[in-house]
């Protein structure tokens, strides 16, 4: 994936959150502006661990932002859900070493994880970590399917 | 050969451990959302290919006491911030200390998660329970998974579930 390209779509994903009221948005285009935007912050997160910092560091330096961001009453709701919290869960995606995943692919779990938040995180997060246990579920999943669409094409 | 046996023991427990998380997850979901029993199928997805690398020498005490300092000096800091921040400062702040190994710095995350729940308090015994279970946890899945994001919230989640179990449902 294109850094320049993702910086770009993901400030421009920031500034529709920060300006524009997107609960009044048709219900489709809410599932998928939240989805792509656990994938950009998935993305990033292995991005700069990666290139910068170790992957703890990386997701924490990122869920410290939008703590800030908490902190100072900033919350942007998407289908009753606040968006920098479960973005905080999506950089335990990122934390995915690309040895495993590649850019592409956890920018597709990143996706993955935001759909499936939408349908369990309501009910299950009452428990600590489950964000966690989520994101773990959903880069299995994808690997998981990477390795049979490899298999296939080896036979 | 005696620790080849005793890792090939210490991953069978490991797997069972990490499926026994997911597991739960996925009934504490159903069970609260029946609708979406389908879920359960991702499961199936996760649990196809897997196999055990890195043959890691974690001790269990460091993994122990640094999962107990994550989860107290959280629930210190929840008092002041929300809980993703009080959980990024805490790792943050660990981060930049010399002489702790890596895993322990990691370990204290998965501590720091299972704060973030509703029902964790300082002063409780969940601070006895909880860095018990992660630290047993991690150590038994410390040749697992290695490099998968979420391990370490599945870690503060089984935690975060046995403390709840006993307390709320045994107690």
């Amino acid at each position: 994936m294109n850094i320049f390209a993702a910086v770009f779509i993901f400030l421009f994903n920031n500034s529709l959150l920060f300006w524009i009221n997107l609960n009044h948005f048709p219900v489709v285009l809410q599932i998928v502006f939240f989805s792509q935007y656990m994938g950009f912050v998935a993305f990033f997160t292995q991005y700069i661990a990666e290139k910068f910092l170790n992957p703890v560091k990386s997701s924490a330096v990122i869920g410290l932002i939008f703590g800030i961001f908490l902190q100072l009453n900033i919350h942007p709701q998407i289908l009753q859900f606040n968006v920098f919290t479960v973005a905080f869960g999506a950089t335990f995606v990122g934390m995915c070493s690309a040895k495993f995943l590649s850019g592409w692919a956890v920018f597709v779990a990143g996706c993955l994880y935001g759909l499936s938040a939408l349908f369990t995180l309501q009910s299950i997060s009452f428990i600590g970590g489950a964000m966690g246990t989520l994101a773990c579920l959903c880069c299995l999943v994808v690997i998981n399917i990477l390795k049979i669409a490899r298999w296939k094409k080896v036979i | 050969m005696q620790k080849k046996i005793q890792n090939y023991f210490k991953n069978k427990i490991g797997l069972s451990l990490i499926f026994l998380t997911q597991l739960v997850f996925c009934v504490f979901v159903i069970w609260q959302k029946p609708q979406f029993w389908y879920f359960a199928l991702i499961l199936i997805f996760s649990w196809l290919f897997l196999q055990p690398n890195i043959h890691n020498q974690q001790k269990w005490w460091i993994v122990l006491i640094f999962s107990f300092l994550g989860l107290y000096f959280t629930l210190i800091l929840k008092n002041y911030f929300n809980p993703i921040l009080a959980v990024c400062l805490g790792t943050l702040m660990l981060q930049f200390l010399p002489k702790i190994p890596n895993y322990a710095k990691g370990i204290f995350y998965a501590g720091a998660f299972a704060t973030m729940g509703d029902f964790v308090f300082l002063n409780d015994f969940s601070t006895l329970i909880i860095p018990f279970v992660c630290a047993t946890f991690a150590w038994f899945t410390q040749n697992l998974h290695n490099g998968i994001g979420g391990k370490l919230g599945t870690i503060g989640f089984f935690g975060a579930t046995v403390h709840f179990v006993i307390e709320f449902i045994i107690f």
